[in-house]
């Protein structure tokens, strides 16, 4: 595909078919296009029917804030592929700008959230923000990105399903609290327990809470405590992994050593131990979940750059007389970390999994708090009796969110370490 | 380097490595909350009764003394007391961890078999709709909480069919079998107690699946890459210019050159397959050392809670250098 094509047309470059007589191509274009159509239309009015239900009545100012942001975004991308490939820019000031773009949408946001809407919150604005750099950066991803990971074959679309699953869910999170029918935290909304009904379309919990807010509502937790883990981790332990394989000697073998020694512990176990010590709260649990993933990173980044160091042109660096500084940061740093990013994908996974398991042996938030991991514990409570909505929405929704990340690690795993390729 | 150099070897790495993790256990719990008697008690409790509490404990004396009875009583098998009722918790790791080892057993062979067999099915029909599906399946099962899908299985089968038994170990109506080993199954065969052997194995099939089915994921990909590089070499294409029957080839042949990686995982997923005990136990009421530590977390029971962690984490390091100087023995180049 030349560069002209995908600057103007993105994704929408598929739906229009190259092969067979005007015929099939005008209707597997139609059809494609159906799908899209239909496809989005169904999600805006989903969207736009819960916001409706909602019950501080805001919600569909947000998801249509939200859809319009997402427009700006994409014809300003347009345009900045278009400026690029006239040579009116260059790739670096075209980034710039598409950067600006989203500064003003957020300042935008701000002003929208604090003034515009008249019974807003402070924090109506931060979802604003929030949802709409989110579906902004989905619609990049679509646009831009769907081509590059296409030519990738199924690896990319893996890839590409598993990042739109985290966007959606991000993006549900974001918006949450606006356009779910009613609060999350209150209790005796409906009646205990009552089976999925027309005022309650998932059904209501123990404590008479509505579950489908708190299904809408409650990934804030699971992604509040995945991010912060993940973050520590990769903070720790790619420092570590560079400094200690790159000196070696004795720092090296003690570093490997304490690392194995909390690599086969059993993950969970340990888990545990340190956020029963810790207390319940989101910091503590994230903490409890690095500490048992700090190995993976270590010993990923380790082994690779092993590897990198006897490469010729790390030696050739050396011989040249470069500082250790600029070979770890500009020749051995870049080479190690796509491995890191995969790890990265599935460790967001295996953080939400443990996260839940801790949630689930007692060690999790307070009840008030809307966490999917909670509902499902608490559901459980319920199981004998039959109640299978309490567990099944909640649970079903961390199975697509680890899942989503899952599938990206594995469609990452194979475009950035190609040799493991079939 | 000879076997026995390679195994002794590998004893003297696994003692640092254990000692290390004793360590850091027992700075977690003693040190990192400050003063776990304090947290046992939540709320202010009388100076006199915290005394005795930890004189009772073996929490008074300084801390660097508290790290060594701690190590030397270990090896005694001396895992401390419980905060709760003062019982030392050997005594609850003996009673409980015979059904914890049952269960992870079956649920180590059910994951290696259905493994192993989606695996060679994928490998053989690479790149088609089944080899898309079962890697999809392998990547779903990783995705899946394992308390979620026991919570599924537990509804369907036992509360909407009312096919197999939920909770606990063994049905209060027939007589336990007698206690050797611990593991009613194994038990109920060695005394000849046929109907004591299906009541616990009905028990024991939902949380083997749970558990296996959440494991098996790791083994059908390993399986499928092992067996995709075996498949392509000259002596399976020399027995296919043979005639030899694909079966025969596939199984026969090609498998046992894949096999020694799965034994390597099977050493590897066993730290994953203790960690998920505890929560399928959780689910299914399984009375086990998961169970028994989750039950200790709900009254704060550091000391119980250190004991079950240290247990669990030696086990690990134990089984580890089994398996690794099993497979040692059986490929001689590990140990050059």
């Amino acid at each position: 595909m030349s560069q002209q094509e995908t600057a103007i047309s993105g994704v929408f470059y598929y739906l229009i078919p190259r092969t067979g007589d005007w015929k099939e191509r005008s209707r597997s274009f139609l059809i494609g296009l159906a799908v899209v159509v239909i496809g989005s239309l169904a999600i805006i009015s989903a969207f736009i029917g819960l916001a409706l239900r909602s019950n501080s009545g805001i919600g569909i100012y947000v998801i249509v804030y939200t859809i319009l942001c997402a427009f700006v975004v994409l014809i300003s991308d347009a345009y900045r592929k278009y400026r690029i490939q006239e040579k009116h820019m260059t790739p670096r000031t075209g980034w710039l700008f598409l950067s600006a773009i989203f500064i003003i949408l957020g300042f935008v946001s701000v002003v929208v959230g604090l003034f515009w809407v008249p019974e807003s919150e402070g924090s109506l604005s931060s979802a604003l923000v929030l949802g709409g750099t989110v579906l902004g950066v989905v619609v990049i991803l679509l646009y831009d990105g769907y081509p590059i990971l296409e030519e990738r074959g199924s690896a990319g679309y893996v890839a590409m399903a598993g990042l739109l699953i985290v966007f959606a869910m991000v993006y549900m999170t974001a918006v949450s609290w606006w356009v779910v029918p009613y609060d999350p935290r209150d209790l005796d909304v409906g009646p205990y327990i009552s089976a999925p009904s027309v005022q309650f379309p998932l059904g209501t919990t123990s404590l008479g809470q509505d579950l489908l807010s708190r299904t809408i509502a409650g990934g804030g937790i699971m992604l509040q405590v995945a991010v912060l883990s993940v973050l520590v981790c990769f903070s720790v332990g790619v420092p570590l992994g560079l400094a200690a394989s790159y000196r070696g000697g004795v720092a090296d073998k003690a570093t490997s050593l304490v690392m194995d020694s909390i690599f086969a512990f059993p993950g969970l176990v340990l888990a545990i131990a340190i956020a029963a010590m810790l207390g319940p709260g989101v910091v503590n649990m994230a903490l409890a979940i690095a500490v048992v993933y700090i190995p993976s990173y270590f010993r990923v980044i380790r082994s690779q750059v092993l590897t990198v160091k006897e490469l010729p042109y790390v030696e050739a660096a050396i011989v040249l007389g470069a500082r250790d500084r600029d070979i770890l940061f500009r020749y051995v740093l870049p080479n190690v970390l796509p491995s890191a990013v995969v790890v990265m994908s599935i460790n967001f996974a295996d953080a939400i999994l443990t996260a839940a398991g801790l949630t689930f042996v007692g060690l999790g938030l307070p009840v008030s708090v809307p966490d999917w991991g909670w509902d499902l514990t608490f559901g459980s409570h319920q199981l004998i009796a039959g109640k299978w909505w309490v567990i099944t929405y909640p649970g079903l929704m961390i199975v697509i969110l680890a899942l989503g990340f899952t599938l990206a690690g594995e469609g990452l795993n194979e475009i950035l370490t190609p040799k493991l390729k079939e | 380097m000879s076997l026995k150099s390679y195994v002794v070897t590998r004893v003297l790495m696994t003692i640092p490595m254990i000692m290390l993790l004793l360590t850091f256990v027992f700075i977690i719990v003693r040190i990192l909350p400050g003063d776990p008697a304090l947290l046992h008690f939540e709320r202010h409790v009388d100076p006199e009764t915290l005394e005795a509490f930890r004189q009772t404990l073996g929490l008074d004396v300084p801390i660097l003394q508290q790290y060594f009875n701690y190590l030397i009583g270990l090896p005694a098998g001396d895992f401390g007391l419980s905060m709760q009722d003062f019982t030392p918790i050997s005594e609850h790791i003996v009673v409980r961890f015979p059904a914890t080892l049952e269960l992870t057993i079956y649920s180590m062979i059910y994951a290696v078999l259905l493994g192993v067999a989606l695996g060679v099915k994928s490998a053989k029909n690479y790149d088609k709709t089944q080899d898309h599906g079962i890697r999809m399946f392998g990547i779903v099962t990783y995705a899946i909480p394992v308390f979620f899908l026991g919570m599924i299985l537990q509804i369907i089968f036992s509360i909407w069919l009312h096919l197999l038994p939920t909770g606990t170990r063994f049905d209060p109506h027939y007589a336990t079998p007698t206690t050797i080993t611990g593991m009613y199954t194994i038990d109920s065969l060695l005394t000849g107690n046929i109907t004591g052997f299906v009541v616990s194995l009905r028990y024991l099939i939902l949380p083997t699946i749970t558990l296996g089915t959440i494991l098996c994921g790791i083994f059908i990909r390993l399986t499928r890459t092992n067996m995709l590089e075996t498949l392509r070499q000259d002596f399976v294409v020399a027995a296919e210019a043979r005639g030899l029957s694909s079966g025969k080839i596939t199984y026969t042949y090609a498998l046992k050159n894949a096999f020694l990686p799965i034994l390597t995982m099977i050493g590897l997923q066993f730290a994953a397959l203790l960690a998920g005990a505890v929560l399928t136990e959780t689910t299914f009421s399984w009375p086990g050392l998961g169970t028994y530590l989750v039950q200790r977390i709900a009254h704060r029971d550091y000391t119980a809670i250190q004991g079950v962690v240290v247990f669990f984490g030696i086990l690990v390091s134990i089984v580890t250098l089994i398996l690794d100087i099993l497979y040692a023995y059986l490929d001689p180049r590990i140990r050059l």
